[in-house]
């Protein structure tokens, strides 16, 4: 079987999973499916660009807010298209306000704007409503979300090879290269940062919307919550960012022991991931898949497979430009 | 009689950082396929003179064509976009990368319609062929020696085609024999191409011999535009710029 037959397969395999699995082992699922999707739409703007953005808790709340906000009066994929559309816009705000910024400030000011957004809403609730914090009114089933969820996250790996093998996604290898070079070169950089910052946070969004269901009962503290994007960062950047396997397998594995340690040993988990984080950081730039590919010698997904010796010899080729060399990129 | 469009000209070009005037109403008209060399000691503005030239730094005041085009203010895409492709002092790449996709990324970025109906990566080969680079296409550029960077920074420069190309201090750092192979290069890449080229470099003997003009540059300004055995005689230079270095 080919490796495309085999995805195809493992995914019909998750889509009959409602109607096999036990509502723990769904919920569960339903966590995983959450951080993989949010891992992966995360790795395809932070990992080529290195610009690390702490925003997604903001999105991902964002996009909460919008299904406690909307439902029932809106279908569920119209929640979700507006969680989705509300994330993407206000990254494009930040996006806009962030260009002159290096790396290390954009993560802090992704990170203060996530916080900014959750008091705003605190704020707004407050003086509009006079409570703070909302119940979801007639939440869809958790065969739906789950389905949803699942939908949510092989979109987002959809999403992370398009990029990949597209001129955005060289546009953010070369950002995350050299900005500076990739401008004298021909990169509009401004553009290149905020489409894919806007893209990955559209899947923030929408991934808020339909997990946030599962709560029945959405507030600032939660939908924001900060664990979402600390987990999410190191997910990716302990999975490793370059490589789509990467994050989703540290997705399954991180989520699993998040659930079988957070209630009983909560201590001991937050070691486990600081430790793993720390070690990532330190010694395995690429991630735990980097290593897996290292040893194994496969390229990663978004380098172009080198192709062996010169060309063959075709239309000889000058080095010079066509002899016109009229005003070009109109 | 219409005179001539020049490729590039430069008005009255002011780069100003806080109070430090780095560059002072520089002046300049280059043609297609002319060769062009600026020396100035250190701190001249050379540097600052290409970041003007690239959209790199915004000019504080002056105006900047090319074709006629009015580039000044608009960022370092649009110049590369345009045709102006440059090298830095210190050789920036696209981290470890290797070689050949360094050049790629030139052409698929900045090359745009200038391409035509050629081949990408026959193109990227030619340039690599060119600079002599060819059997190191597939190792990752952070491999090759600081020689070789600098060789691989002018191939990746001519992967968008240029219509002006800026050197920094291309042959700093090079061995004798390394830095006649560079000048011989530059002078081909005029001829062959058809490329405008202003060079900067530090070390004066091998630019004098290759290029058709010398812009002198100190304390930011320009103080001496002409053929390269009139800059030699010229008194203001000698004082400013050779007498400097004979002093030390």
């Amino acid at each position: 079987m080919t490796r495309g037959a085999l995805l195809l397969a493992a995914v019909a395999a998750l889509a009959a999973l409602p109607w096999l699995a036990s509502p723990f082992l769904l919920s569960l699922a339903m966590a995983c499916l959450m951080y993989a999707g949010l891992a992966v739409s995360w790795s395809f703007f932070s990992g080529p660009s290195r610009y690390l953005s702490l925003g997604v808790s903001a999105f991902f709340g964002l996009g909460a807010y919008c299904s406690a906000w909307g439902l029932p009066a809106l279908p569920w994929p119209a929640a979700l298209l507006l969680g989705a559309a509300i994330a993407a816009a206000f990254a494009t705000a930040v996006g806009l306000l962030t260009l002159r910024l290096s790396g290390a400030q954009f993560a802090v000011i992704t990170f203060g704007l996530g916080e900014l957004v959750k008091y705003a809403v605190t704020w707004v609730e407050k003086s509009l409503f006079g409570t703070v914090g909302r119940i979801v009114a007639d939440p869809p089933q958790d065969r739906t979300v789950y389905l949803t969820l699942l939908v949510l996250a092989v979109s987002a790996a959809l999403a992370y090879r398009a990029v990949a093998r597209s001129r955005l996604g060289l546009a953010l290898r070369g950002i995350g290269a050299d900005e500076l070079r990739a401008a004298t070169l021909g990169v509009d950089a401004r553009q290149a940062r905020v489409m894919g910052f806007a893209l990955s946070a559209a899947f923030a969004g929408a991934i808020g919307a339909a997990a946030s269901v599962r709560w029945t009962y959405v507030d600032p503290r939660t939908a924001f919550d900060p664990f979402i994007v600390f987990q999410t960062v190191l997910i990716a950047m302990v999975g490793g960012p370059a490589r789509l396997g990467g994050p989703v397998a540290a997705a399954v594995a991180l989520t699993l022991l998040a659930e079988l340690l957070r209630l009983r040993l909560p201590y001991l988990y937050m070691i486990v991931l600081g430790t793993l984080l720390v070690l990532s950081v330190l010694f395995l730039p690429d991630g735990l898949s980097g290593l897996w590919a290292a040893r194994r010698g496969t390229p990663r997904l978004n380098e172009p497979a080198p192709e062996p010796g010169d060309p063959a010899p075709g239309r000889p080729v000058s080095m010079a430009p066509p002899a016109a060399r009229g005003p070009d990129h109109a | 009689m219409l005179e001539a469009l020049p490729l590039l000209e430069v008005r009255d070009l002011s780069v100003r950082f806080g109070g430090l005037r780095a560059l002072s109403g520089v002046t300049l008209r280059l043609c297609d396929a002319e060769l062009l060399g600026v020396i100035g000691p250190n701190g001249a503005g050379k540097t600052t003179f290409f970041h003007a030239m690239s959209g790199v730094v915004p000019p504080t005041s002056g105006r900047l064509r090319l074709a006629g085009e009015d580039l000044t203010g608009r960022p370092p895409h649009v110049y590369a976009r345009r045709g102006v492709a440059r090298t830095f002092q210190t050789p920036r790449l696209l981290g470890e990368l290797p070689v050949l996709d360094q050049v790629l990324f030139a052409i698929r970025f900045g090359a745009g319609r200038r391409l035509g109906k050629d081949d990408p990566r026959q193109l990227a080969h030619a340039l690599l062929r060119r600079v002599g680079l060819s059997a190191q296409a597939h190792r990752p550029a952070t491999e090759l020696p600081p020689a070789g960077q600098r060789l691989l920074e002018i191939a990746v420069a001519l992967g968008t085609r240029p219509r002006l190309l800026l050197l920094d201090e291309v042959a700093a750092g090079l061995t004798e024999a390394e830095v006649a192979q560079v000048s011989s290069l530059i002078a081909a890449i005029r001829h062959e191409l058809g490329v405008a080229v202003i060079w900067i470099e530090h070390a004066v003997g091998a630019l004098l011999r290759t290029v058709d003009r010398v812009l002198v540059l100190h304390h930011g300004e320009a103080i001496a535009d002409a053929a390269p055995r009139e800059v030699v005689r010229n008194a203001r230079v000698l004082d400013a710029y050779l007498g400097a270095e004979a002093a030390t």
